[in-house]
């Protein structure tokens, strides 16, 4: 996007480092939250409708409850929520302007559609607490919350899309229309993926929140207590089994430029730590107790890690050559700023007053009078063939060769392109023959 | 026993799809990874900095089927002088003394050429660049495949291009 790449100072290798780590932390931060989000959402919708179909007070807390626990505050929407999506509309616009692959408007367009989609599910919670259970306005709320999954959803379709599109280099040329964007079966298994993540970490973060929180236990209700853990954990068991088949999908229609050995790896450690969790969920719907609520949900964390981790090789991968390019358009504006700053320090020190002089006094005059002839030649006689070419001798200082045959040649004194400036200046200008300057 | 059996089976999926991803790692290794080259020539430096233009080397592309590697002769017309020191240029100079090509690597081969027929000269003279198949050669060191090179990204690419879309124009 030509929009922006005027705005954007370019990364170098160390900023683009730092970026691919603030990347994984900031997805880390807003996928787990956002996964909750929506898949505690799904469950309070389902729960309402159950409980306006067939009354139930324990189906009505728990509708209620979820929203409480999982969009605790409104600052947590904007912690987990807005704010990462923010910082990564920023990490991409720098990484990605400038590139053949037009997609960061569609990648802000996803964002401003999550971030409703956030707010009207805030929206969903609020309703709870005005109006109270089992009222006659359930179309009204469980509209709310309805439409603010969708528009979830429909955001996060997009954000996948685009980002998606960034491993794929062969399709970047036939992208005309949001249609050729959106429909990749890419695209359709990562969401699916993303979808069923949500509700396994969703299924997770009930039991540990409902149980395992701090001031929050209900292990004391028995019967709703039972409801909230089986619920929970049957959810987070039977959606964690479809990840590694949506995965799997996902990754054989991931184009070839995006992979590497590593790619495969993170995302078999994925696999296998969602297989112990799986294993501690069983454990967990059998025993009595909720000890295994903290490792559970820690262990979908660390896979969700995992996960965003194999996705961010993959991109890095399918993308080497726009970082190649970056690189070397943050090394040219590197270099020009370093030589525009050594030629005006050269042309600082030429200006000083008796800096020439001083340079000559103690570097030239082991070898070099004016007028007789010592190691080198008397400079009289080889000055006047440098009048009016400054540089001409700047550069012969700074880098000499053999040419009078009479004479050895002429070391190179190391000066740097200041000190060659001033003496050479000083020799033009302040030398002449009807002037010799005191011989120092 | 039936606790037992729902483990196994969850033990069971899982392994079944790690073993899956192993084989793709596996494959991809095999079939897909950028392929070492006998000398490690960069095209970042000669395409890239040094600006060469792809067909000084590939000398074919806009009169042939096959673009073509470039002969050592080639190669030496430059590093007979420069960079002679560098261990890369002396592998070159070797198979220049032993009057031997560089077995230079496949980085596209279609896996189908038995049944279909590509002409880099009628894409070349379409005014395609480079670049739209083979990336940004530019600014790889190794160069990898970066298109598919299958059928749908063909007909994707003749579609756009009102290119023709017979089956007779690519298989024979």
């Amino acid at each position: 996007m030509e929009f922006f790449a005027d705005f954007v100072i370019k990364p170098t290798e160390q900023q683009i480092a730092l970026h691919r780590y603030l990347t994984i932390l900031t997805l880390l931060i807003h996928l787990p939250y956002a996964g909750m989000l929506l898949g505690s959402s799904l469950f309070s919708i389902i729960f309402g409708i159950l409980n306006w179909d067939k009354p139930n007070p324990l189906f009505s807390r728990f509708s209620k409850d979820l929203m409480d626990v999982v969009a605790a505050s409104k600052t947590a929407g904007l912690v987990f929520g807005v704010l990462p999506l923010l910082v990564l509309v920023l990490l991409n616009v720098q990484r990605f302007s400038g590139s053949n692959v037009t997609t960061l408007g569609y990648l802000i367009l996803a964002v401003v559609i999550i971030v409703v989609g956030i707010f009207a599910l805030y929206a969903y919670r609020s309703v709870f607490h005005s109006i109270s259970p089992g009222d006659p306005e359930f179309f009204r709320r469980t509209g709310i919350g309805t439409s603010g999954l969708v528009i979830l959803l429909v955001g996060y379709y997009l954000l996948f899309s685009s980002v998606v599109l960034l491993n794929h280099p062969e399709k970047w040329a036939f992208i005309k229309t949001p249609a050729d964007l959106i429909l990749s079966w890419n695209v359709v298994w990562r969401f699916l993926l993303f979808i069923v993540s949500s509700v396994a970490i969703s299924g997770a973060g009930t039991v540990f929140f409902f149980f395992n929180w701090p001031g929050r236990n209900i292990r004391g209700e028995n019967e709703y207590g039972r409801l909230v853990k089986h619920f929970g954990a049957s959810a987070a068991l039977g959606s964690a089994l479809l990840i590694p088949v949506f995965g799997f999908f996902f990754h054989v229609t991931s184009p070839i430029v995006a992979m590497s050995v590593n790619v495969y790896v993170v995302w078999m450690i994925a696999l296998l730590v969602f297989m112990v969790g799986c294993i501690l969920l069983l454990a967990l719907l059998r025993s009595a107790q909720t000890k295994y609520g903290p490792p559970i949900f820690i262990l979908f964390l660390f896979a969700f890690l995992m996960m965003i981790s194999s996705d961010q090789a993959a991109l890095e991968n399918a993308t080497r050559e726009h970082t190649a390019a970056l690189l070397d358009e943050a090394e040219t504006i590197k270099r020009e700023r370093e030589e525009a700053r050594q030629a005006a320090m050269a042309e600082l020190e030429a200006a000083t007053p008796g800096r020439g002089k001083e340079v000559f006094s103690a570097r030239c005059v082991a070898c070099h009078r004016f007028d007789e002839k010592l190691v080198g030649p008397p400079l009289l006689s080889v000055l006047p063939k440098y009048k009016g070419k400054m540089e001409e001798l700047v550069s012969y200082v700074r880098n000499p060769s053999k040419k009078n045959p009479d004479y050895p040649p002429m070391p190179n004194l190391g000066l740097s392109a200041g000190e060659a400036r001033a003496v050479a200046s000083y020799l033009l200008e302040d030398v002449t023959e009807e002037k010799i300057p005191e011989e120092p | 026993m039936v606790r037992r059996l729902i483990i196994a089976a969850v033990i069971g999926l899982f392994t079944l799809f790690v073993a899956a991803t192993v084989l793709m790692a596996y494959r991809w290794h095999a079939a897909h990874r950028p392929p070492e080259q006998p000398i490690a020539f960069s095209h970042r430096l000669h395409a890239g900095k040094l600006n060469l233009q792809c067909q000084f080397c590939h000398e074919y592309a806009d009169k042939s089927p096959r673009a073509g590697v470039p002969a050592v002769s080639t190669c030496m017309s430059c590093h007979k002088a420069v960079a002679t020191n560098s261990p890369e240029v002396q592998k070159l100079h070797e198979y220049w003394e032993n009057e031997e090509p560089v077995p230079w690597n496949r980085v596209y081969s279609l896996r189908v050429r038995k049944y279909v027929v590509f002409a880099h000269k009628r894409h070349v003279k379409a005014d395609l660049d480079c670049t739209d198949c083979h990336g940004e050669v530019r600014l790889m060191d190794r160069v990898r495949r970066v298109s598919s090179l299958n059928m749908g990204w063909c007909v994707t690419c003749h579609r756009s291009r009102s290119a023709s879309t017979d089956c007779l124009t690519c298989h024979k």
